[in-house]
């Protein structure tokens, strides 16, 4: 046990010296079942092309991973490759295990809609469907098959609930999705995926195209949505990665340099290229 | 050069201005408490207002570096270390302030007979090298030389320890009896142990700075565990 986990164990047992504190040294390393993602020997080519080189990492469940780097390192890639979103793209080729809830993806017999039901995706520009917003909404459910009029109403006031839109549109749910605002828009976009209840939500830098309060209302939301869903986040805005992630992977050139708490990558990253890009000495 | 390691060279060169004046001032007052000269006291007095404004000039830098770069990693520690080392300095100059303050304010004139028996020419001597260390520690993020001023501050506290037992000596040979120059004596003694505990805590910021470790109280920690070990035991 480090030196900072023996004060923070003292300032945690305050008067009864003698109960047991669980630290983060005297915790089990986990089980592979515990993660929600597993990627093991990973490589992706396009074409000739390697985007991603033997990238070995593992995702909690119910918590926000960010990935960070520079332009061109692969994180998006990598993050496409959890609901297959990268299959569309020529000469794509993949390499190695990639598991989602104990399932390989890539080998076993799976439906690619159920697996993009189940890990979904927003994507940086708002993009809402010309509809009006209840059917934005709607629109999985649909898709699913479900016709109770009653269970896709509630679904659509709960999920835009959740994403804290509900308050600002509830007496316009018949109005056109493309007049709300961006950040609107965005929020809109996340209640569509809420709706039908994934397991995984992918988000690829959500906030760029957004100003400072839609960011905030965003960055709000993946602390609330933490509680009840894997998170993984695309970011180029290191604070936010800094805010919002429990942990952090730093990308380079198709590398994983480094991954782990965001409070160690964000106060003592280990491999001097992390500690370069975040402090903002890179190239 | 990019504009935030602009900010963080303006820091260090204040910080470095702010070590060497309070270098100065340790240097001053042992010259003027030695001499009992009141107008090299009053410079010190002086001066002091120009420590006060370091510390709240580097407060200020701090601040909007913290506030307009949001530093993560070796800067934060960077920024995080100096807010402290700036307050240990302050601190520093205060204690030579308040020595400096009895020879100008309250005409005290140290004998001869009392200065080498209570070492205070070795404290200040002690005082000046630990600050040298450091200065060139925090430059160079050389961790031995950080570290070698934990040596020199348990002489300084060995000395102020025994300050008690000298000063009865003292009384008893030199049939000495007024009592308020022998609490000057130990108030003297006292705040320049006081100046080697704080640049012991400048010490350890600078590790932190550069180790990212966190190494104070740790061995005090470990003697009250002792302690109270030993008093459930009896």
């Amino acid at each position: 046990m480090n030196y900072r986990s023996e004060t923070q164990e003292l300032i945690m047992k305050k008067d009864t010296m003698d109960t047991p504190v669980e630290t983060n040294e005297t915790k089990k390393p986990k089980k592979d079942q515990e993660y929600k993602i597993i990627t093991r020997n990973l490589d992706v080519f396009y074409g000739e092309f390697q985007a991603l080189k033997n990238i070995n990492m593992k995702i909690l469940p119910y918590s926000v991973t960010a990935l960070i780097g520079p332009s061109g390192c692969g994180k998006s890639t990598y993050l496409r490759v959890f609901n297959r979103m990268n299959d569309y793209i020529d000469d794509f080729r993949i390499e190695g295990d990639v598991i989602v809830d104990r399932k390989n993806i890539y080998t076993e017999k799976i439906e690619i809609e159920q697996l993009r039901k189940d890990v979904g995706m927003v994507f940086q520009k708002p993009n809402p469907f010309p509809k009006t917003i209840f059917e934005n909404v709607a629109y999985g459910l649909r898709i699913q098959g479900v016709k109770d009029k009653h269970f896709i109403n509630e679904k659509v006031e709960s999920s835009l609930k959740q994403v804290t839109l509900w308050d600002e549109v509830k007496d316009n749910l018949k109005k056109n999705a493309l007049a709300l605002s961006g950040g609107q828009q965005q929020r809109l976009c996340i209640a569509r995926t809420l709706a039908v209840e994934p397991e995984v939500i992918l988000m690829d830098e959500p906030t760029s195209a957004l100003d400072p309060i839609s960011t905030g209302k965003i960055e709000e939301l993946l602390f609330d949505l933490k509680n009840e869903y894997t998170i993984v986040i695309v970011t180029h805005n290191m604070q936010q990665a800094a805010r919002v992630s429990d942990h952090t992977a730093f990308f380079y050139m198709g590398d994983l340099i480094e991954e782990g708490k965001t409070t160690q990558i964000f106060t003592k990253p280990s491999n001097k290229r992390t500690e370069n890009y975040i402090t903002g000495r890179f190239g | 050069m990019k504009p935030f390691e602009y900010d963080i060279e303006n820091i260090r060169i204040l910080t470095f201005e702010m070590l060497d004046l309070v270098k100065d001032q340790i240097h001053l007052t042992k010259e003027a408490l030695l001499t009992s000269d009141p107008e090299l006291s009053g410079e010190i007095m002086r001066k002091e207002k120009r420590v006060n404004s370091y510390e709240i000039s580097i407060d200020r830098e701090i601040e909007d570096f913290l506030a307009l770069q949001a530093p993560v990693a070796s800067d934060l520690r960077f920024a995080m270390a100096v807010l402290k080392i700036s307050s240990s300095l302050e601190r520093i100059g205060d204690h030579a302030y308040r020595i400096s303050s009895y020879v100008f304010e309250d005409d005290f004139k140290i004998t001869k007979d009392i200065v080498e028996i209570l070492h205070i020419p070795t404290m200040f001597d002690e005082i000046d090298d630990m600050l040298i260390n450091i200065t060139d520690a925090f430059e160079s993020g050389d961790i031995q030389l950080a570290k070698r001023v934990f040596k020199q501050d348990k002489f300084l506290n060995k000395i102020n320890k025994k300050l008690p037992s000298i000063v009865q000596d003292y009384q008893k040979k030199s049939k000495k009896t007024d009592v308020e120059y022998l609490i000057y004596l130990s108030r003297i003694v006292g705040k320049l142990e006081r100046c080697g505990d704080m640049i012991k805590n400048i010490a350890e910021e600078i590790i932190f700075y550069y180790e990212s470790k966190v190494i104070k109280h740790r061995k005090k920690n470990k003697q009250i565990t002792r302690k109270l070990e030993k008093s459930e035991n009896n």
